[in-house]
């Protein structure tokens, strides 16, 4: 009789105990929900980031600015603040893409491809059927948008310069920039730092891309390469600088 | 026997005490420890965001700043315009150039289009189907251009002749500037030509249509925010 009451209040109290810990634990986690982050720290630092650039971009812009004005002002004539005025006219052409430009950069050439001739090992094996699959419009942006982000300054497509209005369509069998045909084989120079545009062209599997259309980029580097102006005449009719402070 | 139930009856509750003890001793250290991470990255954080915010701040201040040099600078030029023909000639030269290149900004008429992920987007086997792409915005962009657009923005970042667009993830990278859906493309040029260039049949419009959602306003004015940051292009 002892026996079996002393294993009672023995198990007795172990189950209480077990019972208190779970109730503790539900309490505990039932009243404190755990804390999530809301945003990651590294996204937060890339925007940080990027807000200090643009605060530095903005310096520089309004020191040009204040140059641009101090030499306004500073210029002795007529003459001299019109030469000003000129260097003015002939910075913001630069910046349009209406001036040719020379730097480092790299030359890229998309050739047809040798078709691979494969022994026949399997005489069941069928043969893959090449296709006749050309480059379209889209793999020329897609070429196009990869070097631009990847800090190219300026771009021609078989000397047309790109500027900011230039569209690249099709136009029936063959791709148009702005009005003007351009035929393949196509050679791309862009100005920038040629080992970062290398290796984005890597990283992006431009190769991979264009192999699919049976092409070959061919990539070369170049110290000096002078990219040609845009000479489209660009009427503006629409568009009128901001004289009031906007609300936008 | 009562006396045995009694004492069955203490240690209970006691054990029961005990138990709790144990357990909420255990879980609050543990709890202060991952607290105190916690509430280190939860500094660093706010510190973060109040470093941004404030930074943000500024960059509108500047942005005003700026604005208000190149008034100036464009005053000083308008007068000296009126003074002398070859000035005239060169300002609207300048002028010209400075549109085209995007420094200044601009307004006139042309269309605004939203796009932005389908609503079938989320119940739909193939979701990549009902989200917008980059080659999407390009090539509305590119259509844009096509029929005649003289000044292109996404969401508040002008186009200049070496913009990229990208996408990563929901967010669009214009200029090296992110944001988010829904993106919207500002274009002055003829409203008319534009809308009926996109709506062709077979065109962008339509083709894409099925798969995002793409609204178009016709606009009278509109306003597009200069590009800044061209100091920093080399080459020059």
């Amino acid at each position: 009789m002892l026996q079996k009451s002393r294993k009672i209040t023995f198990i007795l109290a172990i189950i209480s105990a077990i019972i208190g810990v779970m109730l503790a634990v539900q309490l505990r986690s039932s009243l404190h929900p755990v804390h999530k982050e809301s945003r990651s720290i590294a996204e937060l630092r890339t925007t940080l980031q990027k807000e200090l650039e643009k605060h530095k971009n903005l310096l520089a812009d309004i020191s040009k600015y204040n140059q641009l004005y101090y030499q306004y002002e500073t210029s002795l004539s007529e003459d001299e603040s019109i030469s000003v005025m000129k260097e003015e006219l002939e910075r913001n052409r630069r910046l349009a893409g209406m001036v040719e430009v020379e730097g480092e950069g790299i030359v890229l050439q998309v050739v047809d491809a040798p078709v691979p001739q494969e022994p026949i090992l399997d005489e069941h094996m069928q043969v893959p059927v090449v296709r006749e699959y050309t480059i379209d419009d889209e793999d020329l942006r897609w070429l196009v948008n990869i070097l631009f982000a990847n800090g190219a300054q300026a771009i021609s497509i078989n000397e047309q310069r790109l500027v900011a209005t230039s569209a690249i369509r099709n136009v029936g069998d063959v791709i148009q920039i702005d009005t003007r045909t351009i035929k393949p084989p196509y050679e791309i120079k862009a100005l920038g730092e040629p080992e970062v545009l290398l290796s984005a062209l890597k990283l992006e599997g431009v190769e991979e891309n264009f192999r699919l259309a049976n092409k070959k980029v061919l990539a070369e580097k170049r110290d000096k390469l002078l990219i040609a102006a845009n000479k489209e005449p660009r009427v503006i009719q629409f568009m009128k600088p901001v004289k009031e402070k906007g609300d936008s | 026997m009562s006396r045995r139930r009694k004492f069955h009856l203490y240690l209970t509750v006691v054990t029961f005490c005990t138990g709790f003890l144990v357990a909420t001793s255990f879980e609050t250290t543990k709890l202060m420890r991952k607290e105190r991470l916690n509430d280190q990255l939860f500094q660093q954080e706010t510190q973060l965001n109040d470093r941004i915010l404030s930074e943000k701040e500024q960059n509108r201040h500047l942005e005003n700043q700026l604005i208000d040099l190149q008034r100036q600078v464009g005053k000083v030029e308008e007068a000296m315009a009126q003074r002398k023909s070859e000035a005239a000639e060169t300002l609207s030269q300048l002028e010209a150039a400075r549109m085209l290149s995007g420094v200044v900004a601009v307004e006139g008429p042309g269309i605004v289009i939203t796009m932005q992920d389908s609503q079938q987007a989320a119940n739909s086997a193939d979701i990549a189907n009902y989200i917008v792409h980059e080659q999407d915005v390009r090539l509305v962009v590119n259509e844009l251009r096509a029929a005649g657009a003289e000044a292109i923005s996404i969401n508040g970042q002008r186009l200049v002749s070496n913009s990229s667009i990208r996408c990563v993830g929901p967010t669009i990278i214009v200029n090296g500037i992110k944001s988010a859906a829904p993106f919207v493309i500002s274009a002055i040029g003829d409203p008319e030509t534009m809308e009926s260039a996109l709506n062709l049949p077979g065109g962008v419009l339509h083709s894409l249509r099925d798969f995002v959602q793409i609204d178009l306003a016709k606009k009278d004015k509109l306003q597009l925010p200069a590009f800044v940051g061209d100091a920093k292009t080399k080459h020059s």
